[in-house]
């Protein structure tokens, strides 16, 4: 019944095909508002619009960083992005993927602030994946608005003055007399003003102004910026189940889909006996999928695909399937017995990644060593909602709807998989029910592109169940971190070796890369930035037997655990306090070229502009500490513990407060998070981001882990991989934004950097509640013996 | 001290730090600005979605591409060459600080060895 409900549902929502403006995108997003612009015949400045700047556009130099270097640029032409009707209805386009982080909101106020425009005529709308018109549409890496605020900031201001040009040529008075504010455009002198629907058409038929004649705002003018004042635009939608994501998509004649996948990666289709399947009533067409060759980067992993009038009977078909597989060369993956390879590959000398001074020699003149092993399983990203994709082909034509990260790239391999050209391809973006790095891969889309063309071009509904997302994810790797400290008299590392066995995400791209990337390695591990005069940094050789894949903070996540933990380890082995100690270790305030420690990735950011300071990582540690009273009396069996990490050119701390129980359960009662990103743009979002990385960062550090046997995901649900429940959540998180008025500076990332410090502190924290070390994640019954 | 004696001092300094450096830290110097540009060079070209990072540096420290990612839109202009500078000047950056270590140590053929080990790698480094 519920599911007969939901059906009703999806039939009553209009989709995209409803009219809409062409210029106006608008995928499954607001329609009330499309619509009424559409009947309107909304008269909007996005008539002609420039190519985005490119690289290559804006040659100053051979090296670009940032949103200059990403694929197709930037984007700030105001014709892109900002529409008027005559009603004055403004309607902002999104250009980057929407999976709960804020960004429709962020990036519509920020246009909305530049423009003077009142928020209450604001409207957003989404736009599909073109990159040669909107730039760089990679929703990941912490970037949206690192690389676009100044852009959107000046789409904005450009639409602006567009406005003020067009009432000074009506009126016949100089474009310095008059003046746009709040929704209205105002001749003082003859006490003319004219609404901006008024003057918008006009507005339209002008060219875009030169980008050095457009003066943005001082930041003491901003309205919406940096003010926290404003909600989430799709809040009531999404809580009052009104938004569509992707797994909602629903059009005319759709029929809908399954995948059986080989359970182990690199497994293939021996052979299948569909005859019970076909007798699932609603059944419609079964087909094998041929398996790619390994690596398959973003590739679907092949398999018998079920094509059925409802998901259930496609559910049922696929049951009554019987497949001989050929589990092919990582049948024999046991991600337990794989731990102890890397535990052996990280005891033994590897590829030297940064060795600063002569750590051998220290480390045989130091008074004391510590060393330690610590542990990170698998992961899966697990968003809320699996991966799901719609999509038709008709007349040669190809369109998808999908709740993706990465539009463009699914995109391009729409079309290369299809055969069509690319402009026979269109890809909607939905919002998307979380994303984590999992909706960056378009796999399931092209799954969704290949049952279409099974069934003459019919739209075809793709979904993945939670069971599909937890057996055949592109998983976060697993590693071993082995770090050895040679201590002076104080107590202070003289010499400091650090070995890191992961396997690598190059391996869903290269064949059998031994060794992470320069960017992996550029997570935490070749740019700490601790005052030790000798260092030493290894990668050993590791393989990989499943698809690795990017998780939100990425390797950040068992560099910070490892590094974060060592550092409390030896604080007590010293005698210190964890924090004091800490802050020892990072040294005086310093800006540190990141190129200078070997760390050639810096997250794609230009080192002068965005070196590591550490006198911004000791403030966020300081302020952690302050908000949750470091220092103060603690009940037995509670603990504080703390950690301070630097990723997505962004400083993070957290301070936790756990109780540990008699049966070794652990409590976390609170946790202060403090972040220094620069100019904040929207800090309600801010707040939100830190608040959801301390839970998912909860999640990973308590209970979360993906185990694999004879090849297999050995978790099924969320009842085996446990992520935070709400009753486990902290019952205070206290979020601590560092202030930062510049808004012509530089802006860190958001939403993976709150993640890497949660697990060490709270490991940390354990510690001293119970005195027991956490060297192995998740946490889950360590304690209970 | 004289003024004249600071003066005599002070140019007794200027020419003989230089002598005292050896050949192997001059070099170094050089290179290693060299080093910082290539670092920079990698940075520049890392940058890009998870497709286009991904596939640059798997392909560009392995030498080889799959098959899946033959099917891959990553940018041709930052192809696999460019994930292989990011690694080749990790390998230079390792090599120039051995060569710094030595020269500390005295070590003049240590340092001579490393820095040639580094110029190597930055001479194919994009």
């Amino acid at each position: 019944m519920i599911h007969e409900a939901k059906l009703m549902a999806e039939q009553a929502t209009p989709n995209r095909e409803t009219p809409l403006l062409d210029t106006v995108p608008g995928a499954l997003a607001n329609v009330s508002r499309r619509a009424m612009l559409g009947g309107m015949g909304a008269l909007v400045l996005a008539l002609s619009w420039r190519d985005p700047a490119s690289a290559a556009e804006k040659d100053e130099g051979p090296k670009k960083y940032g949103a200059d270097a990403m694929p197709h640029g930037w984007q700030d032409d105001p014709k892109v992005f900002v529409a008027i009707a005559p009603d004055g209805t403004v309607t902002v386009t999104c250009h980057r993927a929407e999976m709960g982080q804020g960004v429709r909101t962020s990036i519509a106020f920020v246009v909305a602030d530049e423009l003077e425009a009142n928020w209450d005529k604001v409207t957003i709308a989404q736009a599909w994946g073109d990159e040669a018109r909107f730039g760089n549409q990679d929703t990941d890496g912490s970037r949206s608005l690192r690389h676009f605020f100044q852009h959107l900031r000046h789409a904005g201001a450009a639409a602006r003055l567009m406005l003020v040009q067009a009432a000074a040529k009506q009126w016949n008075v100089p474009v310095s007399e008059v003046r746009a504010e709040n929704h209205v455009v105002t001749h003082a002198k003859s006490k003319r003003s004219l609404g901006y629907g008024e003057i918008a058409a006009a507005a339209a038929e002008l060219p875009v102004p030169a980008r050095e004649s457009v003066a943005l705002k001082e930041s003491k003018d901003f309205k919406y910026i940096g003010k926290g004042k404003i909600g989430l635009i799709d809040n009531r939608d999404i809580t009052t189940g009104k938004a569509m994501y992707g797994i909602d998509t629903r059009l005319d004649g759709m029929l809908y889909a399954l995948v059986a996948r080989p359970a182990v990666y690199g497994g293939k289709v021996v052979s299948y006996d569909d005859t019970e399947a076909l007798k699932v009533p609603g059944v419609v067409k079964i087909f094998k999928i041929d398996a790619p060759e390994i690596p398959s980067e973003f590739q679907p992993l092949g398999g018998v695909a079920v094509i059925a009038k409802n998901t259930w009977a496609a559910m049922k078909g696929r049951e009554a399937l019987k497949i001989t597989w050929d589990d092919g060369p990582n049948a024999g993956y046991d991600s337990v017995a794989f731990r102890g390879e890397l535990e052996k590959a990280a005891r033994a000398p590897g590829k030297v990644v940064r060795n600063q001074g002569d750590v051998d020699g220290a480390m045989a003149k130091a008074k004391t060593r510590v060393e330690a092993e610590y542990f990170v399983p698998h992961l899966v990203q697990a968003p809320m909602e699996p991966p799901a994709a719609t999509v038709r082909i008709k007349d040669g034509f190809c369109e998808a709807w999908a709740c993706t990260q990465a539009p463009q790239a699914t995109h391009d391999r729409l079309a290369k998989k299809l055969g069509l050209a690319t402009d026979k391809v269109r890809v909607n973006m939905t919002l998307l029910g979380g994303g984590f790095g999992r909706k960056s891969k378009p796999d399931y889309v092209l799954e969704a592109a290949l049952c279409s063309q099974a069934v003459g071009g019919a739209p075809v509904k793709l979904t993945w169940t939670r069971e599909d997302d937890l057996h055949h994810g592109y998983y976060h790797t697993i590693s071993v971190e082995r770090i050895e400290a040679g201590l002076d008299a104080k107590g202070m590392p003289v010499a400091w070796l650090h070995r890191s066995a992961a396997p690598t995400i190059g391996s869903i791209f290269a064949p059998d890369p031994k060794h992470e990337l320069p960017f992996e390695l550029g997570m935490g591990l070749t740019n700490t930035p601790f005052a030790v005069p000798n260092i030493r940094l290894e990668n050993p050789a590791a393989d990989a037997h499943v698809r690795i894949g990017w998780f939100r903070s990425v390797s950040n996540i068992p560099h910070a655990f490892a590094i974060q933990s060592f550092v409390a380890e030896l604080a007590h082995a010293a005698g210190r306090d964890p924090k004091d100690y800490l802050l020892d270790l990072i040294g005086p305030d310093r800006k540190i070229d990141p190129t200078s420690i070997g760390d050639v990735w810096n997250y794609g950011e230009d080192p002068a502009r965005y070196p590591i300071e550490t006198g911004r990582l000791r403030g966020v540690i300081e302020a952690a500490a302050k908000g949750i009273g470091w220092g103060r009396t603690m009940a037995k069996g509670t603990g504080l513990g703390i950690a301070g990490h630097y990723s997505f050119v962004t400083h993070t701390a957290v301070a936790a407060e756990v109780e540990v129980g008699a049966k070794g359960e652990v409590k976390v009662k609170r946790i202060d998070i403090a972040i220094d990103c620069g100019p904040q743009v929207n800090p309600e979002r801010i707040r939100s981001q830190m608040e959801g990385a301390v839970v998912m960062g909860m999640g990973l550090a308590l209970s979360a882990e993906i185990t694999f046997k004879d090849g297999r995901a050995q978790q099924n649900n969320f009842d085996g991989y446990e992520i935070t429940r709400i009753d486990a959540a902290p019952k205070e998180i206290h979020v601590h934004l560092l202030p930062n008025p510049n808004f012509s500076g530089p802006l860190g990332g958001v939403g993976e950097p709150g993640v890497p410090p949660v697990a060490p502190a709270i490991a940390n924290a354990v510690f001293a509640a119970t005195g027991r070390r956490i060297r192995q994640l998740p946490i889950r019954d360590q304690l209970s013996v | 001290m004289t003024r004249h004696a600071w003066l005599a001092a002070g140019l007794l300094a200027a020419f003989t730090v230089p002598a005292l450096a050896s050949p192997c830290a001059d070099r170094l110097t050089k290179v290693e600005s060299l080093a910082k540009d290539k670092s920079k060079n990698a940075i520049s070209a890392s940058t890009g979605g998870q497709a286009g990072a991904g596939a640059r540096g798997g392909q560009g420290v392995t030498g080889n591409s799959g098959a899946g990612s033959a099917e891959a839109a990553a940018p041709s202009e930052k192809s696999a060459e460019a994930g292989k500078g990011g690694d080749l000047a990790i390998q230079a950056k390792v090599a120039l600080d051995e060569a710094r270590t030595a020269d500390g140590k005295g070590d003049e053929t240590a340092c001579m060895e490393a820095l040639g080990r580094a110029q190597k790698l930055l001479a194919t480094a994009p």
